[in-house]
């Protein structure tokens, strides 16, 4: 192996004599740079391709490229950035095995002067624990399961080359560390064979997007209410995070949009709740496009919890429908229709994450905007298909339970 | 260009009509004549939209967010910097009505004129809608664009419009670029709101049905 010595090239000269090299076994490199200025650099004298973006953000720049240039390799000149300010790009390209060659440059080659590059002090545990301990952004490369990590050296241009067109040849993700410290190992530290290319599927997806062929869009129709839908209906199913609210207001705006042909929104109140915070879900829909998403007038109220009872059954109108879940609220005279859905969630589905899908049969019971035959329809597509039979049952239940009080209240 | 992103829109789920591709007109770059080393991606002497190079077709160029001249390549100069952005203030002055977007709604018979953007345009849409059922003569002046600003639309709804209300979450910002366009024919009203909530169509009626009152 050729080993030369080269005190007076820059680093980014010694980086494009390898890149020649690289180039002359295949097709020409695209170089992706978030190190503009590397001593001595001379940018007017492009060699190649070069995309100079900002600090940890070429890995998410050249997931682009990859969508738009499959065959091309794809070289990234990035220092400890990639891994300190492009920790969440590096994460999920490494994970979805996007196939790009990131070149991580020591800092010795940046003149940073002793600033390290090792990512340490992670104390979490229980959580990824092979990826949080890794100490070095090489060793974290291999816990993420790139297909090839490894180390170069600029002190040997052509094994370092014959590195990077091993990488370039692999499908997928890969990282190299570039070091010029001739006391370094250089070597491939891991290399797998047996994990998927996962960018496959992603082209696949946006090559069904493409216009042609035309009929891979998913057909909607187009808004053909029936005339006795009003121009406006505004619902809100309230909650506590973990109710599944959000995901009942997801599917009550498709069951709306795709089954009834209406025109409708969903507009989600987030925030911090995920789990047992407030959760709210605003749908309004009706025969006429939706300017304002917010069920601030609710037509159909849903409470499902004591918090949301107090919040929101005092603003609902005098046309207001509410209902509230048992338990939420005191029953009386005057008060909303009570229906035990927490609890028809929990005998049906087995879980009250299901809960806010069981209320959507309340919906349908008091309203005639929205078929349960719409919403049969719109559930399978947002729910595992092993829950869609027991949430239909849910949501069944709630709809007789809501009719029969409904018509008990009207005899 | 800085596409300003919104929360609420971002946030939302809804219902959208997609054209059919084989009705959109498709208008593509032209690609470079000149040989490799001869081209220059930025060089913008003969067109405002010079050809353009695709990545690995052997034409190998610079593309940076840094400030380039005309090959791509960083720079500092003062001089190519100065020509930079000369070309920009001409290109964006030369092609300002492809750029302004806006949608009138209900403004014809208006003597009242809504101005607002991004979410609040919105509420202010529904606001009006509330304040048409009421007999009220409103109107709404969406901009889909804020900078630069759509000084001619104003310009002409002032003449004949008597009342400017301009909903904003922030202190009040785009109606001072209304009121400097008006200048003084008509009365510019702001409705402001920076408490993290959105503003409501009913806080933005209350002030359309004040002038009834009055």
């Amino acid at each position: 192996m050729m080993t030369v010595e080269t005190p007076e090239m820059t680093t980014w000269e010694s980086l494009q004599d390898v890149f020649e090299i690289v180039s002359r076994r295949g097709p020409d490199p695209i170089i992706l740079s978030s190190i503009p200025y590397l001593p001595g650099d001379e940018h007017r004298h492009t060699h190649f391709p070069v995309v100079l973006g900002p600090p940890g953000r070429v890995i998410s720049m050249a997931v682009g490229l990859r969508a738009a240039l499959p065959d091309t390799p794809l070289l990234l000149v990035t220092a400890a950035d990639s891994a300190t300010l492009g920790t969440n790009h590096l994460i999920h390209t490494a994970r979805r095995n996007i196939g790009m060659t990131v070149l991580m440059l020591y800092s010795d080659l940046l003149e940073t002067g002793d600033i390290p590059v090792d990512r340490t002090g992670w104390t979490s545990t229980g959580y990824q624990v092979e990826m949080e301990q890794a100490e070095t952004p090489l060793e974290w490369a291999i816990a993420l399961q790139a297909s090839l990590v490894g180390r170069g050296s600029l002190l040997n241009p052509s094994e370092f080359a014959n590195l990077i067109v091993e990488a370039v040849e692999t499908p997928g993700f890969s990282v190299i560390g570039v070091t010029g410290d001739p006391t370094l190992r250089t070597e491939v530290m891991s290399r797998r064979s047996d994990w998927p290319e996962y960018f496959a599927t992603y082209r696949a997806w946006s090559e069904g997007m493409a216009p042609s062929p035309p009929s891979s869009i998913r057909p909607v129709p187009p808004a053909q209410p029936r005339s006795s839908t009003p121009a406006r209906i505004e619902v809100r199913i309230a909650g506590i995070g973990g109710q599944g609210v959000k995901l009942a207001g997801t599917v009550l705006s498709e069951a709306a949009a795709l089954g009834e042909g209406l025109w409708a929104t969903q507009f989600g109140d987030y925030g911090s709740a995920t789990r047992g915070g407030p959760s709210r879900v605003d749908v309004v829909m009706g025969s006429r496009p939706i300017s304002y998403p917010a069920a601030d007038n609710s037509d159909i109220l849903i409470v499902l919890s004591r918090e949301a009872a107090a919040a929101h059954l005092t603003h609902a109108g005098p046309g207001a429908a509410c209902v509230a879940d048992e338990g939420t609220v005191e029953p009386g005279p005057g008060g909303p229709l009570i229906v035990p859905i927490t609890q028809l969630a929990r005998e049906h589905a087995g879980t009250p994450i299901a809960t806010g899908v069981t209320s959507l049969g309340c919906v349908a019971a008091l309203s005639d905007a929205v078929a349960l035959s719409s919403l049969k329809i719109a559930l399978p597509t947002r729910i595992p298909e092993r829950s869609v039979e027991s949430n239909l049952r849910a949501m069944e239940a709630a709809y007789k339970l809501t009719a029969d009080l409904i018509r008990g209240n009207q005899t | 260009m800085i596409l300003l992103s919104d929360a609420v829109v971002a946030g939302l789920l809804e219902k959208v009509d997609i054209p059919d591709p084989a009705d959109l007109e498709v208008v593509s770059r032209a690609r470079p004549t000149v040989a490799p080393e001869q081209y220059r991606p930025f060089d913008y002497s003969s067109s405002d939209i010079p050809p353009l190079a695709e990545f690995g077709s052997g034409y190998r160029f610079h593309i940076t967010g840094l400030l380039h001249d005309e090959s791509g390549a960083p720079t500092e100069d003062s001089e190519v910097v100065a020509r930079w952005w000369a070309y920009m203030q001409r290109k964006l002055d030369d092609h300002l009505d492809e750029i302004l977007d806006w949608d009138e709604i209900l403004l014809d018979d208006a003597d009242t004129a809504v101005v607002a953007y991004g979410c609040t345009a919105r509420s202010a849409e529904h606001a009006v809608e509330l304040a048409r059922e009421r007999g009220h003569r409103v109107g709404l002046l969406k901009l889909k664009t804020i900078w630069p600003f759509g000084d001619a639309i104003i310009d002409q709804l002032a003449d004949r419009i008597d009342r400017f209300v301009v909903p904003e979450l922030n202190l009040g910002q785009i109606r001072l670029e209304v009121q400097r366009v008006v200048g003084g024919r008509a009365k510019v009203e702001g409705i402001n709101r920076a408490d993290g909530l959105q503003i409501s169509p009913e806080q933005i009626l209350d002030v359309i049905a004040e002038k009834a009152l009055a």
